[in-house]
């Protein structure tokens, strides 16, 4: 125990002898395990949606009716079918509003009774409850960027005639079960069912919403078919035009997109844990080759091999528990601030929250890294002579005796103390090498990641790409005259409309998996089918004509589901099941590519519409964005003058919609990958420290022959940006494999190909970067450096 | 006039909690091309002494002027100039460049001093080199010379700016009797040519070779 106590003290004072580096270690493996505390964000995140959940009372399950007149006792008896434990009604309305001079796409949503509701309910944030022709605003409409009215303001909505009708604000409301809407840019509004009753001429309620005492698939199942039956038997109502929505127990909405998005970062994390590693290990070598003389002291008076390993571990453990410590903490606020900016767009912030288990791992990560990292060099000490330490200079004079030592000796071309950096690089090559590499992982997380949010954007931006319309045209909801396919020749009639094509759009279930199905016209023009067939055909005219059962899939659904082409696929749509032949595989990236496509007579015939369409794709006579603009509002407009209730969408819009939301995955991994980058810059910062620590008794004497301050720092300016160099040569090839690993685990959580765009421009950029950034860097040890006194430099031990 | 003039000279190291006087108000001239040798036992303050003629420490008191000039009021980067054109210093520990060659060691006080151009100060590194009798080893690292080699290129890069004063500290302190002998005929060829010799050293062979020893003792000359 003696000796061990010896131990601790000598290790917290070889600690506290070396300030400078015991900071810049411990603020490594601090800074590795803050990274650590990135796997919590998605287990804070889905706590705090679960108490959101769980205080909003959250579906199991979402039915979309046609207008069905259900009252009390109605309710009381479906709330009374097997499995339900609880039901709510809800009438709801998609409508345009007014924000300014611009038009918005709007929902409203008619809370039965505020006093009592079961599920789903609307949490009142601020105000008050709303009354006839008032409304709460969603929470998520200012944080979305999508509405920012406030109680008092008013604003006009369109009602089922085309007429505007005015709307006051009473307060703000929260509810989860809307957030997506607010998300995919449409204002929610909240009101009571009378008010929306009014806007909609509908007369009863178009939702319903359930929890569930059991939410496995059969059980699910099984409800849906005694609420449609409840329904077909007691109302007049048989429409149920969209397939329901299940949230299995501990689900929410978003909660798949989320948990996509925090895992990409994991793998940044892994890349600041292994930067941190190449840090300490270096200092752990530089620490005990500084020591070499005192290892041999120690086992000249008797330490055993054991006692000096102990006593470099005990080191570790030091530096290792108040980096982890620090690190651990601080990764607490840090985890804080990016858990609510995260999950704010799917319509809820988590209050401050630690998640244990992430912090016990990050410390226990942390120590055991730290450990791991050391465990070379101190064998390497534990295996030292007596004699060899005893007569070791502390920094090795050998240069000279490699290769690489031979060939930096060439370039006289260059100034003295250029030449000085560039072969003293090669005096600790390992610590070179290591720092080498963590200006490498740094360039190559700078490259990297840009490449990989090019590829994404690339890739959405080829997916609108392949979209050849310029404007949709959808009913909204109910009210209005349905659409059918004479409606084109209205349409095209219209003042900038060049051609209007009508399409079919569902929701479709393979296997247990909803996907969209879009219904297009055998020659249709309104999407590029031949960039994007990966195998097989598109259809014909012939499969128009007889209304064929065949069915194009996107490839990552081959995947999902086992589908292959020429095989047959079961599909479950809003009438039925019906059997489909797969005769093409798509590889177009809509809805990460897990969609199908079917022939648009045939899906008229599937979902009994007659002559029916649910929409149109419209192409106009001018590309200009200002030109489609006032060509959509003219054809919403004309579109209600004559009684269709419409929504119109614009394609650049919603491109541009779909950018920005891939710019928070983005902005996560650049977040991530700044930490990498200052972990590199403080182990280049804590290489040259430890060098110019290291030739102190050089520097000194290159002073006693007469250098200036700037010949000095000239020397370790051009080392560190040779270092800065090297890094960024072989940090290319990984910024590469880091786009690529990125683009392929993105692709694999998605089931999708995303193909790498590697923009030539970062090239150069990250040169600038690597080298200014290494300039910057370096300025406080250059200072001291060539603040040494030359006679304290020649004393130092 | 001397041409080293140490006035009243002291010397305090402050390690924190305790004041150390190492030079206790000395006064000492040394002419030009003198061979002078400091003795004394460890810690009585010789070395400090040598560092202050060299500027490479400065006085916490007194005043110390080589050649007309006050070194103890120069600014560190004017100090370092003055002492590289100057002054020529040779280590125990040779304290050689070990990423340099002979030559390029040989060379750098006059790549600091700007001395002539690249082909000028190379031919008189190689000059000076051949003149310790290494013009054979001049591509030389450091780690593949013997430790006299060593030494001797130390000397060698001493003369790089032709200096009036070569100070040595412990200049054979690291070496065999043998090789110590052919280092004090070098440094007494250089004296002849009219350089100033200042050394410390353990030596009594050593310091008798000197024209004139200094003895210390606890921060005070107490002979010569």
């Amino acid at each position: 125990m003696g000796v061990l106590s010896t131990i601790v003290k000598k290790s917290l004072r070889d600690l506290s002898k070396r300030k400078a580096r015991t900071f810049f270690t411990v603020a490594t493996v601090a800074l590795g395990v803050m990274g650590i505390g990135l796997f919590a964000i998605f287990p804070l995140a889905d706590q705090g949606a679960a108490r959101v959940v769980e205080q909003q009372r959250l579906y199991n399950l979402q039915m979309s009716v046609s207008d069905v007149v259900l009252d009390e006792t109605d309710l009381q008896a479906i709330g009374d079918l097997q499995n339900v434990k609880s039901i709510d009604a809800s009438t709801v309305y998609f409508t345009k509003m007014y924000i300014g001079e611009r038009m918005n796409g709007a929902f409203l949503v008619g809370v039965r009774d505020y006093e009592d509701q079961q599920v789903d309910r609307v949490i009142l944030a601020s105000g008050r409850t709303p009354g006839p022709y008032e409304v709460l605003t969603h929470w998520s409409n200012t944080i979305n960027g999508v509405y920012d009215g406030k109680a008092g303001d008013a604003f006009k909505v369109i009602d089922h005639t085309g007429a505007k009708v005015d709307l006051s604000i009473t307060g703000v409301g929260r509810s989860l079960a809307n957030a997506n809407t607010v998300y995919m840019g449409y204002a929610v509004f909240f009101t009571d069912v009378g008010t929306v009753r009014a806007i909609s001429n509908l007369s009863g309620y178009n939702q319903l919403s359930f929890t569930l005492e059991r939410t496995d698939e059969s059980s699910v199942n099984t409800t849906v078919e005694d609420v449609r039956a409840w329904i077909s038997g007691h109302t007049s109502t048989v429409a149920f035009s969209v397939l329901p929505t299940v949230l299995k127990e501990g689900d929410w909405p978003g909660r798949e997109s989320l948990e996509t998005l925090t895992s990409m970062s994991w793998i940044l994390t892994l890349l600041a844990l292994l930067c941190s590693v190449f840090l300490i290990s270096n200092t752990m070598n530089t620490m005990i080759l500084e020591q070499r003389r005192e290892i041999a002291q120690m086992k000249a008076i008797g330490a055993t091999r054991s006692q000096v390993l102990r006593s470099f571990l005990t080191t570790s453990l030091i530096l290792g528990g108040i980096g982890a410590l620090v690190g651990a903490v601080l990764g607490i606020p840090m985890v804080n601030l990016i858990v609510p900016v995260m999950s704010k767009p799917f319509g809820f912030v988590p209050g401050f929250a630690v998640d244990a288990p992430i912090v016990v791992l990050s410390i226990l990560a942390g120590v055991g890294i730290v450990i791991a990292a050391s465990l070379p060099a101190i064998l390497r000490s534990a295996r030292m002579g007596v004699r060899e330490g005893l007569e070791g200079q502390g920094i090795s004079t050998d240069y000279g005796t490699t290769a690489l030592d031979r060939l930096l000796m060439r370039g006289a071309a260059l100034p003295r103390v250029v030449q000085m950096g560039l072969r003293n690089m090669a005096r600790k090559k390992g610590r070179s090498f290591a720092t080498i590499l963590q200006i490498a992982l740094a360039v190559g997380v700078l490259l990297g990641l840009p490449a990989f949010g090019n590829s994404v954007t690339m890739a959405v931006v080829g997916e609108y790409d392949d979209l050849t319309w310029d404007i949709r045209v959808a009913p909204q909801a109910l009210g209005g005259i349905p659409l059918n396919e004479s409606t084109a020749a209205l349409l095209t009639g219209m003042e900038g409309v060049r051609s209007a094509e009508p399409y079919i759009e569902t929701f479709v279930q393979i296997h247990s998996r909803t996907v969209p199905l879009e219904a297009y016209v055998w020659n249709t023009t309104s999407y590029d089918h031949g960039d994007t067939l990966l195998r097989g055909r598109w259809f014909t005219s012939e499969d128009e004509q007889t209304k064929a059962r065949v069915i194009i899939v996107g490839d990552p659904l081959t995947r999902f589901e086992g589908l292959r082409l020429g095989g047959t696929v079961s599909l479950m749509t809003a009438t039925g099941r019906e059997e489909f032949t797969i005769v093409g595989i798509d590889n177009a990236l809509t809805n990460n590519g897990q969609m199908a496509y079917a022939p648009f007579s045939t899906m008229q015939d599937v979902l009994r519409l007659d002559d029916g369409v649910t929409g149109f794709y419209l192409r106009t006579d001018s590309a200009d964005h200002a030109a489609i603009d006032r060509t959509s509002t003219r054809v919403a407009d004309g579109m209600m003058g004559r009684g269709y209730v419409v929504d119109t969408s614009i394609l650049y819009v919603i491109e541009r919609r779909h950018l920005a939301q891939n710019d928070v995955v983005i902005n996560l991994m650049y977040a991530v990958s700044l930490m990498i980058i200052l972990i590199s810059l403080i182990g280049l910062m804590s290489t040259l420290t430890m060098n110019i620590l290291d030739r102190t008794r050089e520097v000194g004497m290159m002073r006693c022959l007469g250098s200036s301050a700037r010949d000095i720092r000239n020397m370790f300016s051009s080392e560190g940006v040779f270092m800065s160099l090297a890094g960024w040569a072989i940090g290319l090839p990984m910024g590469l494999i880091i786009a690529y690993v990125c683009c392929a685990t993105f692709g694999s959580l998605m089931k999708l190909t995303l193909p790498l765009v590697f923009p030539l421009i970062l090239i150069p950029g990250s040169l600038v970067i690597a080298i200014l950034g290494t300039i910057m860097i370096i300025q406080t040890p250059l200072l001291r450096a060539t603040r040494l006194k030359p006679g304290d430099a020649l004393r130092y031990q | 006039m001397a041409l080293i003039e140490l006035r009243q000279l002291e010397k305090v190291y402050s390690t924190g909690k305790v004041d150390f006087q190492v030079l206790k108000g000395i006064d000492l001239d040394i002419d030009e091309g003198e061979i002078t040798a400091f003795m004394g036992p460890s810690g009585c303050g010789k070395s400090t002494m040598l560092n202050m003629v060299t500027g490479i420490d400065r006085p916490t008191g007194g005043s110390v002027t080589v050649g007309g000039e006050r070194v103890d009021t120069m600014k560190e980067d004017e100090l370092a100039r003055w002492r590289g054109k100057n002054i020529g210093i040779i280590f125990q520990f040779f304290q050689l460049f070990p990423t340099l060659t002979a030559l390029e060691n040989a060379i750098l006080p006059m790549d600091f001093a700007k001395r002539g151009t690249l082909a000028e100060r190379a031919e008189i590194a190689r000059r000076n080199l051949a003149l310790v009798g290494l013009g054979e080893k001049v591509g030389k690292l450091p780690s593949e010379l013997s430790g006299g080699e060593q030494q001797r290129v130390a000397i060698a890069r001493s003369l790089a700016n032709d200096p009036r004063i070569i100070v040595g500290d412990e200049p054979t302190g690291n070496l065999d009797s043998k090789t110590e002998e052919r280092m004090f005929e070098l440094l007494k060829q250089l004296n002849d040519r009219g350089k100033t010799i200042v050394y410390v050293t353990h030596s009594t062979a050593l310091a008798k070779k000197a024209q004139r020893v200094i003895h210390m003792l606890d921060g005070m000359i107490v002979e010569g």
